[in-house]
């Protein structure tokens, strides 16, 4: 209540306009503070809150004696090809560095990519074709359904071997760059392991000739 | 220190006036600046209204903001770069936008918590005694004859006033309370605008949409990017479109599974107004399409499939119908020509006749008034057969067979890129047959190939089949967290509004002595507080 002297004296009648300083932590920081944590809860929620499982398979490590170059493994010409591990169709695991000492080919394709369906003919193709000659070549289905995966490789008859990246883990470290969300990206790796072409998106007859011809023996 | 540099007068500006933290609560709980801050977020709101804004689905693409900003330039000059700089064409999303919203939430919030203390004292330890001045002076205390002080209270109780007295002498003072946390309804109301605000920037910030059009049958697509950590994929099982007999749409509905990371995640029907829900995000119905046709290729020798695709037929052709009748007027044929070659203007395709064995070329091409049609029908393999010209409802002697061209009509068709067998650039198209759909695709070798649903047809080194119709599904994807806080924010606010005007608090004081009452009351005009001082006492002293 405030009163002076030969005044009526009035009541403190709307408590809720007035505003009372009680310090920095409890004027500003908590208030603050706690809205942006209601908000930050909400948001939690709403995200579902979860946390990914490390399964074992996605990019590992280059064992430095594996590694020909003095630089780190990036996917980019002349830079040794970053490892990984992934799971076969079959199950079973495949480590990229246990392929050194073959001329390989890394394809990255999806069921839904249209571009890759297109190219998937001509790359078998090329597979049977310079299998002979050491060639390996391996598709790597970004985040797919194991069953479509395995009814599309049925039906267009894919002898090459398919490996799952199931969190996409393997194609960000490739930093693929194909036209339909990064697919198809193609990488021609020597025996060394290498890269020495890189293609992203379809893959032509010339680019496959010079990208063979970088990575096959000699008269290969 | 301070004050002794000052050669002794006291310092006008002593530490806690430029402590910042307190600089910046005045600052927030100024309402000046709160005003000023609702004006200017209303003005830059009239600019985004006014001014374009970068389409979303262009967000993000550099080569389309270019396209776009280059359109813009037409319109704004040499401003156009400024602006584009400054977030005019975003204002939205700009960080000046943002930064002001979430300014004027920290003002509310801040402003809101401080009124906290008063306001909590006021509820749960109110001042139950007045000075005797209060009650003796003004207009606004009500003076009635003594009555019983008890009898007030029960009346007052009665009335769902919480009611405390005291007596000294012969005084008794008396204070009664009625929804006292009714005065909390404020917090309600102002937390309500702080989830308004907070749900408004966690749209702006957070939100995601994205545009599927995918076919029954066709692989799963993808949401988002195959990089981004929410990538989904979205797999149509079933599209369903139902329409009444006059065209109208009365349904869309759509089977839908959405995996991550290859494992399914999701199932369930989709429509406009009942989405799938998986992750905070929906799939809504957004379109439908009926004329879509799975195409699939096999290659003979390898026995692999080289070509599996859903052709959207999203153009249409317009093919003529034609009626074939033989010597007893029995009907022979009766179909829509599809078109597969085209001369000189003419669109048709080569025809053998049932039971004659004999081929003609049956086109159509536009008469000189653009709504009329001429029929071409030629013999091929024969110079001296039929090569005649007639319009629509005419009747041609096919020399024992009668041909009458009955109209035109539309078909769903495309052009078909990458076909095996195809030089080039094909056409398909979608026809009613006898006995169901009929897929027409050419020129295969130079010949079009009619594909009955589930037929293979082998044509050169390649098997030809059509899988069948497919319909397809317009899915979008959204995920906006800040509708949470809305729904949430609306709630609060009809709560705060319910609390405001249903629950009439009232605080009176009273003083009851030497034959005398005096009371004064807050809450409400002061003529109502007044009349129910005179009726509580009225009822009071009638129970006496």
């Amino acid at each position: 209540m405030t009163m002076n002297q030969d005044e009526t004296p009035e009541l403190e009648s709307r408590p809720q306009g007035r505003r009372e300083w009680s310090g920095g932590l409890r004027s500003i920081v908590l208030p603050i503070g706690l809205v942006v944590a209601i908000v930050a809860a909400l948001l939690y929620i709403q995200s579902g809150g979860g946390s990914s499982e490390d399964d074992g398979f996605g990019t590992v490590a280059l064992p430095e004696a594996l590694n020909p170059t003095s630089l780190t493994p990036n996917a980019r010409d002349g830079r040794a090809a970053p490892d990984f591990v992934l799971r076969q169709l079959d199950g079973d695991p495949l480590r990229l560095s246990d392929l050194q000492g073959k001329p390989l080919i890394v394809n990255f394709w999806a069921t839904w990519c249209a571009s890759c369906r297109a190219e998937i003919p001509d790359l078998i193709q090329l597979y049977e074709d310079q299998e002979s000659n050491g060639l390996v070549l391996i598709g790597v289905n970004l985040r797919e359904n194991e069953a479509a995966v395995r009814s599309f490789v049925a039906d267009f008859g894919i002898t090459y071997p398919v490996l799952f990246d199931r969190d996409g883990d393997v194609a960000a470290t490739w930093r693929i760059g194909g036209p339909n969300q990064g697919i198809p990206s193609t990488y021609f790796i020597d025996r060394r392991g290498v890269v020495r072409k890189v293609v992203f998106g379809t893959v032509t007859a010339k680019q496959a000739a010079e990208g063979l011809s970088l990575i096959l023996p000699e008269g290969g | 220190m301070a004050e002794a540099s000052l050669g002794g007068r006291p310092s006008r500006l002593r530490w806690p006036d430029i402590d910042p933290l307190r600089l910046l609560w005045r600052g927030l709980v100024s309402v000046r600046f709160a005003l000023g801050l609702i004006g200017f977020l209303a003005l830059a709101s009239f600019a985004g209204v006014v001014i374009p804004q970068l389409p979303v689905e262009m967000r993000g693409n550099p080569a389309a903001e270019a396209a776009w900003l280059e359109f813009q330039r037409g319109r704004f000059g040499f401003l156009t770069n400024p602006m584009d700089s400054l977030g005019f064409f975003q204002v939205f999303r700009s960080l000046w936008f943002i930064s002001a919203l979430a300014l004027l939430a920290a003002s509310v919030c801040v402003c809101t918590a401080n009124r906290l203390p008063p306001i909590w004292r006021n509820v749960f330890r109110p001042q139950t005694r007045v000075p005797d001045e209060y009650l003796s002076h003004g207009e606004a205390t009500t003076a009635l004859p003594a009555t019983d002080s008890q009898a007030l209270a029960r009346e007052l109780a009665r009335r769902h006033y919480r009611v405390s007295t005291s007596v000294e002498g012969d005084t008794t003072y008396l204070f009664a309370d009625r929804y006292p946390w009714a005065q909390f309804a404020t917090f309600v109301s102002h937390l309500a605008l702080i989830l308004f605000l907070a749900g408004g920037f966690v749209t702006v910030i957070t939100s995601r949409e994205q545009q599927l059009f995918i076919a029954e049958g066709e692989p799963a697509l993808p949401v988002f990017a195959v990089d981004d950590p929410d990538h989904m994929q979205v797999y149509v099982e079933d599209a369903v479109g139902r329409f009444d007999k006059t065209g109208f749409p009365l349904d869309f509905r759509t089977s839908l599974v959405v995996y991550r990371n290859g494992e399914e995640v999701a199932r369930g029907v989709s429509t406009v107004s009942d989405p799938l829900r998986f992750g905070g995000y929906t799939f809504h119905q957004s379109a439908y399409f009926p004329d879509g046709a799975q195409l699939k290729v096999r290659n003979l020798a390898t026995g692999r499939v080289v070509y599996d695709e859903v052709l959207a037929l999203t153009s249409s052709a317009a093919t003529p119908r034609v009626v074939v009748r033989d010597a007893s007027g029995a009907v022979v044929l009766d179909d829509a020509i599809v078109p597969t070659d085209f001369i000189a203007g003419a669109g048709g395709t080569i025809v053998t006749l049932p039971g004659s064995g004999r081929e003609f070329w049956i086109g159509a091409r536009p008469g000189g008034d653009a709504a009329s049609w001429q029929l071409i029908v030629f013999e091929t393999g024969s110079t001296q057969g039929t090569r005649e010209v007639i319009g629509p409802g005419q009747t041609l002697d096919l020399g024992g067979l009668a041909l009458s061209f009955s109209g035109m009509k539309e078909i769903p068709s495309t052009v078909v890129k990458g076909l095996p067998g195809i030089d080039g650039d094909g056409v398909a198209e979608m026809s009613q047959g006898p006995s169901g759909q009929v897929l027409t695709v050419g020129p295969v070798a130079g010949q079009a190939l009619s594909l009955s649903p589930g037929d293979a047809v082998v044509l050169g080194d390649y098997e030809y089949t059509f899988t069948g119709r497919r319909e397809f599904a317009g899915i979008t994807v959204r995920r906006d967290p800040g509708s949470m806080f809305i729904w949430l924010a609306t709630g609060l606010f009809l709560l705060g509004l319910a609390l405001t005007f249903y629950t009439p608090r009232r605080r009176l004081w009273g003083k009851i002595a030497s034959g005398q009452a005096a009371f004064r009351g807050l809450g409400g005009r002061q003529l109502a507080v007044e009349r129910e001082i005179r009726e509580v006492a009225a009822k009071a002293s009638a129970a006496e």
